[in-house]
């Protein structure tokens, strides 16, 4: 069984997945979806330092999707997964996306800095039944 | 060098107890608990041999790994000592050069350097982890339970596992002074040469009155 998220490709693939943008054209399109993986390294950096504790260079960042490794260590990788999908989502104005984006954020932080995920919370605005 | 097995415990032990350490996380954090470890329990040390010329006074000492941190004693082929100090780290300076050529015997006391070996894994003794694990495994626990902001930290912990790793510390220092006997004396490096006076260089030094670091 190949190893999950390993590389940039992996990354995007599985976030389009995640925010039901898989067909094309795609509503969230590459670039976009590279800054937010690009940032959420960089926030996980400010989180985490240990985790980049033995990256010799600057932090890299990524400008296509391809087979490029992200170095991550596995257990990590979910909450960049999430930290992605949140900061993509944040673009959107909907309060319903709004609420998404901040629960993907909140799973982004608290697998970083947390023992337990809390989960996604119930989406704001929905209709009651 | 440790040994794989002895490294895999101790990191999965590490992750065991502190809930989302990362891996990278515990080996810097291991790194700095072995120099630590070793720089104030002096157990790790090598013996070299120098030859003396005439007229000169600096040698440079080359350990096969690890990085020197203090000079232990000199010694001639009979035992006895040769005066010499180690001011710059690395470079042996003797009182008096000899006349002619001159076999001597250097034992330098080290500690962990960069680069690691593979895997960032720092390059130390292998008997270090059989011996000492836990203690070592305090120290890491200590240390990282110490860091603010994750999910593991947790002062009061912390406070206990770094006395538990002094401990250790104090324990290896005693064990090496009586080179790893039991019910023994202090171990002494050869007295023939032991000297109370602070002329003479390191020849005082080790003689169990003193903190050697």
């Amino acid at each position: 069984m190949p190893a999950a998220l390993e590389t940039v490709g992996d990354y995007v693939g599985d976030a389009r997945t995640l925010l039901q943008d898989t067909v094309q054209p795609y509503r969230y399109d590459d670039p976009s979806l590279l800054v937010a993986l690009n940032v959420t390294l960089l926030e996980a950096r400010r989180l985490r330092a240990d985790l980049f504790v033995f990256h010799r260079h600057s932090l890299e960042a990524f400008n296509a999707v391809d087979d490029k490794e992200v170095r991550i260590e596995p257990p990590f990788r979910l909450a960049i997964l999430y930290g992605l999908i949140g900061h993509a989502l944040q673009r959107d104005q909907e309060d319903v996306q709004d609420a998404r984006a901040t629960a993907f954020l909140k799973l982004f932080d608290d697998i970083l800095t947390g023992v337990r995920q809390t989960g996604l919370a119930p989406a704001q605005g929905q209709p009651t039944a | 060098m440790m040994a794989e097995q002895d490294i895999d415990q101790l990191l999965a032990q590490a992750a065991v107890h502190m809930t989302g350490a990362a891996n990278s996380g515990i080996k810097a954090a291991l790194f700095e608990v072995l120099a630590e470890f070793f720089t104030d329990s002096s157990s790790w040390w090598e013996t070299l041999t120098v030859t003396l010329l005439p007229d000169t006074f600096d040698y440079t000492l080359t350990v096969s790994e690890g990085q020197v941190v203090r000079l232990a004693q000199v010694t001639d082929a009979n035992g006895s000592p040769v005066a010499a100090v180690m001011p710059v780290v690395g470079t042996l300076h003797v009182a008096r050069p000899p006349s002619t050529a001159q076999v001597v015997y250097a034992v330098v006391i080290k500690t962990v350097t960069l680069p690691t070996a593979k895997q960032q894994i720092p390059v130390a003794p292998d008997w270090v982890l059989p011996l000492w694990h836990v203690g070592i495994l305090d120290g890491i626990l200590g240390k990282m339970m110490n860091m603010p902001a994750k999910s593991y930290s947790n002062a009061d912990k912390a406070v206990y596992h770094l006395r538990r790793f002094r401990k250790a510390i104090s324990d290896a220092r005693v064990s090496t002074l009586r080179a790893n006997t039991h019910g023994t004396q202090a171990w002494r490096f050869p007295q023939t040469f032991s000297s109370r006076s602070q002329q003479g260089g390191v020849p005082s030094t080790a003689n169990g009155n003193e903190r050697m670091f």
